[in-house]
């Protein structure tokens, strides 16, 4: 199930509400979120969700044994455990196919490649449990004795499926014991609704510009790829911050706080810094379990880069099995490097040309991350710059930006804190106690139930296809 | 610093004042469309604004379950099911109308366009050709080509007389006043439903998905489900962007070519192509930076291109002349019944026959008609300003047999009644549409000629003028017919083979290939 489509919004998330609401003691609440949490993850197919359980199962049981163990041999013994099932599964289901892929294309071996169906959220959800684990291990939190609380903490609707990665220290105590204000669930709510009219509004109609325009990437003009890459670049951050929003606005209307994931990364200064704003919650695991680990900056500038490199490689290899991501990964990684032995001086004295430098970065990365394919991804790069013998504008950008200059000046204003600035800033011109408290309470107060009504519109076409009709 | 961090508290304490407020607003909302989303019987099974049948409660299945299938059928019927999806729709077009600009819209085909080859010339040993010393007629020219085609001695020079002659003066009696169709004397004696005197009693009550509708499927890939042609949409108005398609232009005119010589003896091959409006109705900088390929060019290929027996009928330059009539919709792809009405003046030139004048036929004006641009746009331009469909009623018969995909026949009026039909289904006024194969037996034709029309829905608009000069029509829709044509065209005696297809088609192989292979 999808965060934005009519059914769990209207349906699914509404009854999870009301039963929550309706049900009295902690432990019968955390029932009704897990009965919720384990009939959303089985939308995705029922076979996946017995992979889930025997994930979480083997998680529970290794922490469980990391905790009793006598002594640190065994405790390292029963994390190694857990590592390799996690990441095998991992490695079987996401990374297989693609490894014996190439494996044919080099060495003809073998000769049929099994289709793998990748579990949804397989990325997320696992990496959750082997941070529960691992920070076991390093005694930062206590093993959780009972399975069926960590099968919540895993499959959480909330986040299961798209993040935030939320670390199991983060929510332990607020398993077992949370509170909710009306200003913590209004909080929430509009948290919600401002995810939900991210994604189902602006982010799917910058997809719709996008996908028009970058679908012949051949005959394109070089306009028409700016365009189609700048909506992109919009729909790619208004999509994926959407889903965060959605899920830490539901986390909250239960008394739930998990951490942000996004910190407004168009507004970086550098690539370091849009890494410090972007997922936050995946880069930090890869700081956390990864690049801390191995030694991290501390052991001389061949390690750190080393350290890097391999940080880099898995962001990307994390982000999808194909070389594009891998690249992709890579690319960020001689950025990365270049300005930790190079740039960083400069890059702090110019202000504004350091965004414009990281805006540039990022689209670059944008483009290698969209096109999956190497000779097309090649084709757009080069086109960008007038290559490929294709007109320097066409109709289709011109319109294309005509058609949807106000719609593209709003997403540009929503990736920035300009909405929660303006909100600060009108209150705080207010004075306590009088009439105009009131009005604009009112008016904010239906600012989320408007943005779930537009949310609806839109969510209703969007099983609409312009061209579906011809079916008739 | 403890002052801002107070500012910040007094700011949070103030925002808060509406927190009771916000969650009973969102439930509100969140409640209603719970609700709504519970009125089963209310679920519409299509939708009139999208014109496609919704989607339906998925089946129960153990396999689609376990792979989730099961369940993301079920969500789609959900959403795309819900109570009065289309007024969330028409709220939502609204919404997204406030983008930006939107008076102009491109919309991007997926065809790739191949560079029109230069044109042949035909070759002269075979027949006369006096086309050939024509500059731009080069075997466009139908007059000659035919070796009795009467209409060779007729035209003198230039493609065109009538539309030489009448431009500027207006000589067609309805023309140049009409663009609305309203002005039609005629037409507003002769109401739609009386001038067909037994049709209009007899079968008003068939409910228009008895027909086969002209949909336009020629322009859209079955496989992709995406326009094959550009779009480009301005205001109330858009225009096919043609791109020339060089290896299904070659399966037709080989077509065309191998049925003339099939036939060679028994009936003369009549080849019209008709343009799409863009041509005509955009000028030369919009159709430059569109990128599109020039029509003219491409039919001057096609028809140079045909074997020598193949008598080709140029109606662009006839169009072209008249074009500030009422010859094109607006809102869909096809070309009205006086457009038609010109290239079947074409056609009776080539066959040496003397076509009647617009003014003797009874015409019916059917308004409101809001075609495929339309459904593929949405442009509320267009809604605010639909076509009207003109049809003229043939003179000396009115009824048709139509045989429909499941073999079932059935008679029907040659120009039906369509003012009940919904919006994007009036064009099926001419010839019932789009049917396997039809037929008009007209006893007050009795002269022996038998014409058989292949053709898309392009054709049907022409169908009607022709039943007054041939004792039996057939015509075949190339799309949806099954069996050999040359077989057919060879067993009903038929003396005159006319190819009427749409530049809008040519650009699909697939289509092309169909046809090929009906005429083998």
């Amino acid at each position: 199930m999808v965060f934005s489509s009519l059914l769990f919004v209207f349906l699914f998330f509404y009854l999870n509400l009301l039963l929550y609401r309706m049900t009295d003691s902690m432990k019968r609440k955390n029932v009704v979120l897990l009965i919720f949490s384990l009939v959303f993850y089985a939308w995705g197919g029922l076979q996946y969700l017995f992979l889930l359980l025997v994930m979480c199962a083997c998680s529970w049981i290794c922490a469980l044994q990391i905790q009793g163990s006598p002594d640190e041999q065994s405790r390292k013994q029963w994390l190694i455990v857990e590592c390799v099932i996690m990441l095998g599964l991992l490695g079987i289901f996401k990374y297989l196919g693609f490894v014996l892929t190439n494996l044919q294309i080099w060495t003809g071996f073998p000769k049929t490649v099994p289709q793998i169906v990748l579990p949804i959220g397989i990325s997320f959800y696992t990496f959750q449990l082997v941070s529960y684990v691992v920070d076991v291990y390093r005694r930062e939190v206590k093993a959780q004795p009972r399975y069926w609380k960590v099968l919540l903490y895993c499959s959480l609707f909330h986040q299961c499926i798209a993040g935030p990665i939320v670390r199991y220290q983060t929510v332990a105590k607020e398993i077992n014991r949370r509170r909710v204000t009306t200003h913590d669930a209004a909080d929430g709510i509009r948290r919600f609704c401002v995810g939900l009219a991210k994604k189902a509004i602006l982010a799917n109609s910058c997809a719709s510009i996008a996908d028009s325009l970058l679908e012949n990437t051949a005959t394109v003009s070089t306009a028409g790829l700016w365009l189609g890459m700048f909506c992109y670049m919009l729909q790619i951050y208004l999509d994926f911050s959407a889903y965060s929003d959605m899920a830490i606005g539901m986390g909250r209307i239960v008394g739930f706080h998990y951490l942000e994931n996004f910190n407004y990364p168009y507004l970086a200064g550098s690539v370091q810094d849009f890494w410090r704003r972007w997922h936050i919650s995946l880069s930090t695991f890869f700081r956390d379990y990864v690049y801390i680990p191995l030694g991290g900056n501390r052991k001389g500038n061949v390690i750190t880069v080393r350290n890097m490199l391999i940080v880099w490689f898995l962001t990307g290899m994390w982000h999808g099995a194909s070389w594009n991501y891998i690249i992709w990964g890579l690319y960020f990684f001689v950025f990365l490097v270049l300005e930790r032995f190079l740039l960083k001086s400069w890059l702090e004295r110019l202000p504004v040309l350091r965004n414009i430098y990281a805006l540039l970065v990022i689209f670059f990365g944008w483009v290698i991350f969209r096109f999956e394919s190497l000779p097309q991804m090649i084709q757009v790069l080069a086109g960008l710059f007038g290559g490929g013998g294709r007109n320097l504008v066409d109709l289709a950008a011109v319109y294309g930006f005509q058609n949807n200059m106000f719609l593209l000046a709003f997403c540009v204003i929503a990736v920035t804190p300009a909405g929660k600035w303006i909100r600060n800033l009108i209150y705080e011109r207010l004075q306590p106690g009088t009439a105009a408290v009131t009005v604009v309470n009112v008016i904010d107060a239906a600012v989320p139930a408007v943005l779930l009504v537009l949310s609806m519109f839109a969510l209703v076409g969007n099983s609409y296809n312009p061209f579906l009709y011809f079916q008739f | 610093m403890v002052e801002k961090v107070k500012k910040t508290q007094q700011i949070r304490k103030l925002q808060q004042g509406g927190s009771g407020l916000t969650i009973l607003l969102f439930m509100i909302v969140m409640t209603v469309f719970f609700l709504i989303g519970l009125l089963l019987p209310l679920r519409p099974k299509e939708s009139e604004m999208e014109k496609r049948t919704l989607k339906s409660f998925p089946a129960l299945e153990v396999g689609a379950i376990m792979d989730g299938s099961y369940f993301s059928d079920l969500s789609e019927w959900y959403s795309d099911t819900y109570p009065f999806r289309d007024v969330w729709l028409s709220c939502n077009d609204r919404i997204e109308g406030m983008y930006g600009i939107q008076s102009i819209q491109v919309i991007q085909g997926n065809s790739q366009k191949d560079e029109i080859p230069e044109i042949p010339v035909r070759n002269p040993d075979d027949g006369a050709q006096p086309g050939d010393t024509d500059p731009e007629g080069a075997g466009a020219e139908p007059g000659g080509a035919g070796t009795e085609s009467g209409g060779a001695g007729a035209e003198p020079g230039e493609a065109d007389p009538e539309g030489a002659g009448t431009e500027p003066g207006g000589a067609n009696p309805e023309g140049a006043g009409t663009e609305s169709g309203g002005a039609d004397p005629e037409g507003v004696g002769a109401k739609p439903g009386d001038a067909d005197p037994e049709g209009a009693g007899t079968e008003p009550q068939e409910n228009d998905s008895d027909i086969m509708v002209a949909m336009p499927e020629i322009d859209i890939d079955p496989v992709t489900g995406q326009a094959q042609n550009g779009l480009f949409i301005m205001g109330d108005a858009a225009y096919d962007i043609y791109y020339f398609n060089r290896k299904s232009a070659d399966t037709y005119i080989a077509t065309v070519s191998r049925t003339a010589q099939n036939l060679s003896g028994q009936a003369r091959v009549y080849c019209m192509l008709v343009p799409m409006s863009s041509g005509f109705y955009l000028d030369d900088v919009t159709l430059t930076a569109l990128a599109g390929s020039d029509e003219r060019q491409a039919m001057l290929y096609y028809y140079g291109s045909m074997a020598s027996n193949v008598i080709t009928v140029d109606v662009y330059d006839t169009l072209a002349a008249h074009s500030n009539e009422y010859i094109y919709f607006r809102t869909d792809h096809h070309w009205n019944g006086r457009g038609a009405y010109y290239g079947y003046r074409k056609l009776m030139e080539a066959m040496g026959n003397t076509p009647h004048e617009l003014s003797e036929y009874a015409a019916a004006q059917f308004s409101g008609f809001l075609g495929s641009y339309y459904n593929k746009s949405k442009a509320a331009a267009m809604e605010r300003n639909p076509d009207t469909v003109e049809a003229f009623y043939p003179l000396t018969c009115s009824r048709m047999i139509m045989t429909k995909t499941d073999g079932t026949q059935m008679e029907w009026p040659i120009v039906n009644d369509v003012s009940s039909y919904s919006a994007g289904n009036k064009y099926s006024c001419f010839a019932a549409g789009d049917n396997p194969i039809s037929v008009i037996n007209n006893p007050n034709a009795a002269n022996g000629n038998v014409c058989l029309v292949i053709k898309d829905s392009y054709g049907n608009a022409v169908i009607p003028f022709l039943a007054d000069h041939f004792q039996t029509v057939y015509w075949i829709d190339y799309r949806h017919y099954e069996g050999n044509i040359t077989e057919f065209a060879r067993q009903n005696g038929v003396t005159d083979f006319v190819f009427i297809n749409s530049l809008d088609a040519m650009v699909s192989e697939k289509l092309m290939n169909r046809m090929s292979s009906l005429l083998p």
